[in-house]
């Protein structure tokens, strides 16, 4: 069951019992207020017949007494008082009717409960009203009988209950001495208070009200409470179960959303204008999307970047194993020339040289992951010298001017490595280079401390889009062109992992055609030497992928 | 005579195939570039061209695209081995696809497979007294129809077209039964007896210790 309809179905029951406690309770009470007001009416009423009863037989005399009827005595007084009374009756010690204004008797039992003998039993009554009466009932008429029955099963609770607490209230005027008692006796479908006194004659006086309008009162009351009640739930409930389901429309907008999510759509996002949880939830739900989505981005990149590297790698690999069995096979196979043989033999030797280059050059990048570090401090121009050396002979083989020029400065760092980058960015110099070309190696102390090296030609140059891309390992701006001159497409990559392990930087600059600049920047020499003794924990902080190594562009 | 055109930025690879399509008796230019490529073939017409994939300037898809145009069928040379590359090359139009690293004998038999698609080479082979109909498949020596099985055919088949050529018995095996060449099994031999016996081609037909055998000319 949706979570809407379930709180719908807990909440509009509970709202309804809720009122119905309420209602029942403020109409009962009204209720009983006016009952206790006819109540005490009633015995006003009854203690005035009383007593006019008393002051007109103390007015007479003995002889009077005698010869004047009990009912020509009442009746005058009775007349006078106002007989909305109603209901008025007289009986004498042995409950002999001495005077009635008309035929109406309804059942009750105040006589057991006024009776010295019968308080005992009037005592039970106030605990058990609703049986008491019907046992009353019985010695009455048949047709009280039936009534008394069909009260008890109709009427409701709430009317027994109130019987029941006036008969404990008559019980207790009994024990108290009193000679008063009252009763509210339900007959042919109407409610009477009927009140008994006893006066100190020993005459009783009985005086019944018809009370069935405050019944009446409270059960309209009540039914109209119930329909206003039964209305008002309704409109609540609907409402309660409305605003739920608008509600709910933005989970099930999150739930699709997540479904959306979960099949691959990683492009789906909730919109939910809203400032509540729901609201809050979705933002969230954005916000792991926008995160994941980066991620798998991350991923993804660096899938391609694996993928480009294998197959770049397997190209490079393949393509002078073509050329060497391709060869090896023409000569094992075929009758040829000297001459033929000679050139078969040269490209063998050409792309063997080619494969060894390749195979040393990722076993240097490799070694670099592995490579344990000598940090200390390495002199600008040992550096540049070795790097002259070592360059010469290629240099003049293209008719190069190398142009180095530096401030004499140290550089923190490993001296093999180091000579590799600088070669490696000369050698890279010279590919790019044209016949002739001129080639400067400059190196600056940097004010804020640190060491520059720029390695700058007037060769080829590259296109600016091109840029980035050239530190990717395999990836050769014109690979014709540097096959030629021997390259394997790795020297870049090698450069910027030996960059990373110095915590260096680097920035390129290139107009095609134009020449290219590379500007390397390396850390200032330590004042100790206490880096030397901990290579491994600066490697970790570069592997933790903190700034070092990042390339500025 | 028919004309291949090799499209190739290697410079090893490009002669490395050059040097053997010429012995096998093709003609043969060289391309290194896409746009070098695209314009030997709007100017000169040829009969096959040679494919890399990974070239400088135009790559090879767009030249492929051009020689369709020409009506010329391109075999591919890819380096990657890799499936969507050949399935794109396939789709584009290309005849067959060779991959690198190659066998020489493998490069030879492609190309005269697309050669004889499209009907450039020569329906009839004659080679000393003996003439193949690689059509209908029989053979006839001085006039008499001599009756080959099927690998037989192959067989000389691939000794013609490598003439004066040595055959290892592996590339003998791989071309004609195919498959991987298991080095033992007589196989091979008891074919090429069988074969020389039939077109009583003992002289030419000569074994070379420890390789394979060679049909000399």
């Amino acid at each position: 069951m949706k979570l809407s309809w379930k709180i719908f179905f807990i909440t509009t029951p509970l709202f309804v019992l809720f009122l119905t406690v309420f209602g029942t309770w403020i109409v009962q009470e009204s209720f009983q207020s006016n009952l206790t007001r006819e109540i005490e009416s009633c015995l006003m009423e009854n203690e005035m017949f009383q007593t006019s009863y008393e002051l007109t037989l103390n007015g007479m005399s003995a002889g009077q007494r005698e010869r004047t009827s009990v009912r020509a005595m009442i009746e005058p007084f009775h007349r006078a008082m106002d007989s909305a009374l109603g209901c008025a009756r007289v009986y004498d010690g042995e409950r002999r009717v001495l005077y009635q204004d008309n035929e109406l008797t309804v059942p009750h039992r105040i006589w057991e409960a006024l009776e010295p003998s019968g308080s005992k039993e009037d005592g039970n009554t106030g605990e058990n009203g609703g049986d008491e009466s019907s046992r009353i009932a019985k010695g009455s008429s048949g047709d009280a009988q039936k009534e008394q029955a069909a009260a008890e099963n109709s009427e409701n609770a709430f009317s027994q209950a109130a019987e029941g607490n006036f008969a404990k209230e008559e019980a207790a005027a009994a024990d108290g001495g009193y000679n008063v008692g009252r009763q509210i006796v339900r007959q042919d479908g109407r409610y009477y208070i009927a009140v008994l006194s006893r006066s100190s004659s020993g005459v009783w006086f009985e005086t019944l009200r018809n009370v069935s309008s405050v019944f009446q009162d409270r059960d309209d009351i009540y039914g109209s409470y119930q329909a206003g009640m039964l209305l008002v739930a309704s409109f609540a409930g609907l409402f309660t179960l409305l605003a739920l389901l608008l509600v709910m429309r933005n989970t099930q907008k999150l739930s699709s959303a997540t479904r959306r999510f979960a099949m691959g759509r990683y492009d789906t996002r909730v919109w939910i204008r809203s400032d509540d949880e729901i609201g809050r939830l979705a933002d969230d739900f954005n916000w792991m999307a926008d995160v994941m989505n980066r991620q798998m981005e991350q991923l993804q990149d660096e899938v391609r970047r694996q993928e480009a590297f294998t197959s770049a790698f397997a190209h490079e690999l393949k393509t002078p194993l073509t050329s060497i069995i391709g060869y090896a096979e023409t000569m094992r196979s075929m009758d040829l020339t000297k001459e033929e043989s000679d050139m078969c033999a040269d490209y063998i030797y050409r792309q063997g040289k080619r494969l060894q280059s390749l195979s040393y050059k990722l076993l240097e990048m490799a070694m670099a992951d592995q490579y344990q570090m000598v940090y200390r401090n390495v002199s600008v121009k040992d550096l540049f010298e070795e790097a002259e050396r070592t360059m010469d002979a290629v240099f003049r083989e293209k008719h190069l001017t190398l142009i180095a020029e530096q401030d004499s400065g140290f550089i923190l760092g490993d001296r093999v490595l180091l000579s590799s980058l600088l070669f490696n960015l000369l050698d890279n110099a010279r590919k790019a280079s044209y016949d002739g070309g001129r080639i400067w190696l400059t190196g600056r102390t940097l004010t804020g401390g640190g060491y520059s090296i720029t390695v700058e030609d007037e060769g080829k140059g590259i296109p600016p889009e091109e840029l980035n891309r050239i530190t990717e390992a395999f990836y050769m701006v014109d690979k014709s062109r540097s096959r030629k001159e021997g390259g394997a497409g790795l020297g870049l990559a090698l450069c910027k992992k030996i960059l990373e392990l110095h915590q260096g930087s680097w920035q390129m600059m290139s107009e095609p055609g134009k020449g290219m600049r590379v500007t390397v920047l390396l850390g200032a020499p330590a004042a100790g030497e206490t880096a030397r003794r901990k290579p491994r924990r600066m490697r970790r902080r570069q592997d933790n992928g903190g700034g070092a190594g990042r390339l500025i562009w | 005579m028919i004309k291949i055109l090799i499209v190739e930025d290697d410079e090893a690879i490009a002669n490395l195939i050059r040097i053997n399509l010429v012995k096998s008796g093709y003609q043969c230019e060289i391309a290194s570039d896409g746009e070098e490529a695209a314009d030997a073939i709007a100017e000169r017409p040829f009969d096959l061209i040679l494919l890399d994939i990974m070239l400088p300037k135009l790559n090879g898809y767009e030249v492929l695209e051009y020689a369709k145009t020409v009506d010329v069928p391109v075999i591919f040379l890819t380096a990657m081995g890799e499936t969507a590359q050949k399935v794109k090359g396939l789709k584009l139009g290309a005849e067959d696809y060779i991959a690198k690293p190659f066998e020489i004998a493998e490069l030879l038999a492609r190309v005269e497979t697309v050669l004889r698609r499209y009907h450039k080479t020569e329906r009839k082979l004659r080679i000393l007294n003996i003439e193949i109909d690689t059509d209908s498949r029989t053979v006839t020596q001085d006039g008499r129809a001599v009756s080959l099985t099927a690998k037989e055919f192959d067989l000389l088949l691939l000794f013609v077209r490598n003439k004066n050529r040595a055959l290892y018995r592996e590339t003998i095996y791989e071309n004609v039964w195919g498959g991987e060449y298991s080095g033992t099994g007589r196989t091979v031999d008891l074919h090429v007896q069988r074969l020389k016996k039939k077109l009583g081609l003992e002289e030419h037909i000569t074994a070379i210790y420890k390789v394979g055998y060679r049909f000399a000319v």
